[in-house]
């Protein structure tokens, strides 16, 4: 029941304003630096989408996905026996069977994460989207990344969206659900608030800012209004949890810690694992590694140091 | 900044901050020695202090009542009267249609001065949840009973036991409760439901000590007209703690009152410093306005102020015009001793005022994040008690009433005759009845007298009519009119002295828009 739509507000020069604030923050340093990047590091999907991917790229990923760090710098940070690997890999449908069979031959268990719903403009028929759902989780996808209609949203037809993200949901089966909003051109911030709750009453298990092909992708405004609509959608349930996974435009360390650090504020401790808290890059893996580099042996690595991912 | 210097007083027990900064000033030439003096000791020896000769000035900071009364309740209030407490509390409003997320997150990033208050629109009850380790959210359950309060716990500190006060949230309480009344001794929030924002206007309008007021709604029509009718000389809308662009300090709720206080340790440039206690003239023998007239005259200026401050400036400037126009023709044969206005100066003065109050508006200052509108709005019914041996000097009235208030005057009954003139032309032309009464007085402690009716503002012209520190205590504004600021009728008036008038009859409001980039 959607009474509550037309009551939703959201103050959009205070949101930024907030949003202001988090840059004056102090970060990390040190020791707890390098182990909050570790903690961003499991948090990460690896993504490639790019129109010219083929089984051999996708192959490196995934072996970049299961060794993230470089062994000899987790053995002298004392953390190459915990298992840090990336939380998932993302690749189109097509490739998504490369990357299963890549990732059982090496033996390791990270899920592997579709795009689907006509990624990613969305602009698609509603039966081929569910089509490419239900087949991206017959290729071995254990996670979907649906596109909403922008249109939905903008044209204010709220039980469209509800009914369209729910049969997307029925679509899935067993599969973990991540909505993604296209916050960039949803138009305003209570669009934004409006479009999580929708999302998350259909049944998402995750709701995630842009696909990163718009031109504005996840800043801290959006990702903050987001993560308001979260609480409230627990607090009104009791008991569901929803995680957060902001995407796109996320290139440094720094970056990444700042978004743990406003999680942990605006949510809490516990949305700081993979179940619930992802973060959608794919350089952004280098930039940690560079970090952690320096940590250990205080210069930066030179570019064929680190493997590419 | 003003050149002044200074002694301060103060007690043993808070001395030692006080003493560590008169030192500071005079370590590496800050200060010439002498400009800042500290002297520890019990407050009897201000009685000492009034009584020296070379004392211009004295004035109270932070004095509790009780002490006050004990030491200068009889005796005749001079000096900036700063010792009014004044608190930094912020009065914050939340309407049904704000954006809740937004105002609880700027509530507890306000650092420092606690925003003691915030008043909720019931229909939207529910504010968050209030988890013990952040005041990030709120919970308001019932509205009114049982009395709630949610406090963080503190990291405890090593060794040092509580020394800090923890962030207090306090949820369904009562105006009488003793946390509204009293200064807060740390970042404590307290929760008030109210019905809509008529209620919150009356609400925040009742609540004692409070500098600033901000107001969430995203309804446009409710937001601007709730920051409207609020008394604050600052109002936020949809935002808190924002710089003031009128030169308060960042980051803290300001007082604008405090501003216009500090004024008063200036002297303008066509007037010596009064002493404090000049010998007082011999008294005259004429009857008091007896209280119920004086409360009459009151009460009927307050009933006829609201009316009056709103109108748009041209309306009352027409009036004033009209009152000219009435004073010009019938420039008949004096009588009684009556001085009249043989040389035009007062309808000079109406008209000119009358232009002033059309063109003046307020001030719009642009800064990154917002615009801030500054107005200047009257300050109610003014009392002005006049004592000089001079005839009353008819060149105060036209400011006053130009600039909205209403004015009851005392003043001995040798002025009384032209101003009933005055009055009667301003009643012929608009003015509505009770926003000029003069009444004829003893002007000994007239002033005592006025401000026992509480008026919105005081002016005291002469040393007569000075009133004690008991009455003034409950007058927001008090002013001693310096002589030099009314010449002899025919002189020009010195330079300066408009823009004093304007500024006494009137206080500031500011009212903060939010919005554009950042």
């Amino acid at each position: 029941e959607l009474g509550w739509i037309s009551k939703v507000y959201v103050n959009r020069p205070a949101v930024v304003r907030h949003a202001e604030q988090i840059k004056n923050w102090k970060t990390v340093k040190g020791n707890w630096q390098a182990a909050w990047l570790l903690k961003a590091v499991t948090c990460i999907d690896l993504t490639t989408l790019s129109g010219d991917d083929t089984p051999s790229n996708v192959q490196r990923l995934c072996f970049k996905a299961k060794h993230p760090i470089r062994e000899d710098l987790l053995k002298a940070l004392d953390m190459h026996d915990k298992g840090i690997t990336v939380g998932a890999v993302c690749v189109y449908p097509a490739r998504v069977s490369d990357a299963v069979n890549t990732l059982k031959a090496a033996g390791c268990n990270i899920p592997v994460a579709s795009v689907a719903a006509g990624f990613p403009a969305g602009q698609t028929p509603l039966e081929t989207k569910l089509t490419e759902i239900r087949l991206a989780v017959e290729y071995g996808a254990r996670e979907i990344d649906i596109v909403i209609s922008r249109s939905l949203v903008l044209t204010g037809q709220w039980e469209g969206l509800y009914e369209e993200i729910r049969l997307c949901r029925a679509a899935c089966g067993e599969a973990h659900m991540k909505t993604i909003l296209a916050t960039g051109e949803l138009g305003s911030l209570a669009n934004v608030y409006k479009a999580s709750m929708i999302a998350m009453m259909a049944g998402s298990d995750f709701i995630k800012t842009s696909t990163g092909k718009e031109v504005e992708n996840a800043t801290f405004p959006v990702g903050i209004v987001m993560m308001r609509a979260i609480k409230e959608y627990y607090w009104q349930t009791g008991y569901k949890v929803v995680g957060f996974k902001p995407a796109g435009g996320i290139r440094t360390a720094r970056e990444a810690i700042t978004w743990l650090m406003l999680v942990k504020e605006e949510l809490g401790v516990e949305w700081l694992t993979p179940e619930l808290f992802r973060l959608g890059a794919s350089s952004l893996l280098g930039d940690i590694e560079q970090q952690i580099f320096y940590h250990v042996t205080g210069t930066y690595a030179l570019q064929h140091e680190l493997a590419v991912a | 900044p003003t050149g002044n210097t200074a002694l301060v007083l103060c007690s043993p027990a808070t001395a030692p901050p006080l003493l560590l900064l008169g030192e500071l000033s005079g370590e590496g030439e800050a200060l010439p020695p002498g400009v800042l003096n500290v002297l520890a000791g019990p407050l009897g020896l201000c009685q000492a202090l009034r009584a020296h000769p070379e004392v211009t000035s004295v004035t109270f900071l932070g004095a509790p009542q009780e002490e006050l009364q004990a030491l200068v309740w009889g005796s005749p209030c001079r000096g900036p009267r700063l010792g009014r407490p004044r608190g930094g509390r912020v009065v914050v409003i939340v309407l049904d249609s704000a954006d809740l997320d937004s105002a609880a997150a700027a509530i507890t990033a306000t650092p420092a001065t606690p925003p003691a208050l915030g008043l909720l629109g019931v229909p939207r009850g529910q504010f968050g949840d209030a988890p013990a380790g952040t005041l990030g959210s709120v919970l308001v359950g019932t509205p009114i009973f049982p009395t709630q309060v949610f406090q963080a716990p503190l990291p405890a500190l090593p060794g040092r036991g509580d020394r800090f006060y923890p962030p207090t949230l306090i949820s369904g309480a009562a105006l009488t409760l003793r946390c509204l009344q009293e200064p807060a001794l740390g970042p404590l929030l307290v929760l008030l439901p109210v019905r809509g924002p008529g209620e919150a206007v009356a609400v925040a309008s009742a609540l004692p000590q409070s500098a600033a007021a901000a107001v969430w709604a995203q309804d446009i029509t409710v937001a601007l007209d709730t920051a409207d009718r609020l008394p604050q000389g600052l109002v936020w809308l949809n935002a808190l703690d924002l710089l003031d662009p009128s030169g308060g300090c960042a980051g803290g709720a300001t007082d604008t009152d405090l501003d216009e206080a500090l004024r008063e340790f200036g002297c303008p440039p066509w007037e010596q410093p009064p002493k404090v206690d000049e010998p007082l003239s011999p008294l005259v023998t004429v009857d008091d306005p007896g209280d119920p007239e004086l409360a009459q005259a009151v009460a009927a200026a307050r009933g006829a102020a609201p009316g009056w401050g709103r109108l748009p400036g041209a309306s009352r400037a027409r009036v004033l015009r009209g009152a000219a126009a009435a004073l010009g023709a019938g420039h008949g044969t004096p009588k009684d001793g009556d001085n009249g206005d043989t040389d035009g100066s007062l309808q000079r003065a109406l008209l000119r005022w009358a232009a002033h109050v059309e063109r003046v508006g307020g001030a719009v200052q642009e800064v990154p994040g917002g615009k801030a509108l500054l107005t200047r709005r009257p300050l109610g019914v003014l009392g002005v008690a006049w004592s000089w041996p001079r005839p009353l000097a008819l060149q105060l009235l036209p400011p006053a009433l130009a600039l909205g208030n209403c004015v009851v005057v005392v003043s001995p009954p040798g002025g009384v005759g032209p101003a009933q003139r005055l009055r009667k032309a301003l009643v012929a032309a608009g003015l509505p009845g009770g926003a000029l009464t003069v009444l004829p007085g003893n002007s000994r402690g007239s002033g005592s007298h006025l401000a026992r009716q509480h008026p919105d503002g005081l002016w005291l012209c002469g040393g007569d009519a000075d009133c004690d520190w008991a009455c003034a205590v409950s007058v927001p504004r008090v002013w001693g009119v310096p002589a030099g600021l009314l010449r002899a009728p025919g002189q020009d008036a010195p330079p300066g002295a408009e823009r004093e008038l304007e500024l006494r009859c009137t206080r500031p409001h500011c009212l903060w828009l939010p919005g554009g980039g950042p």
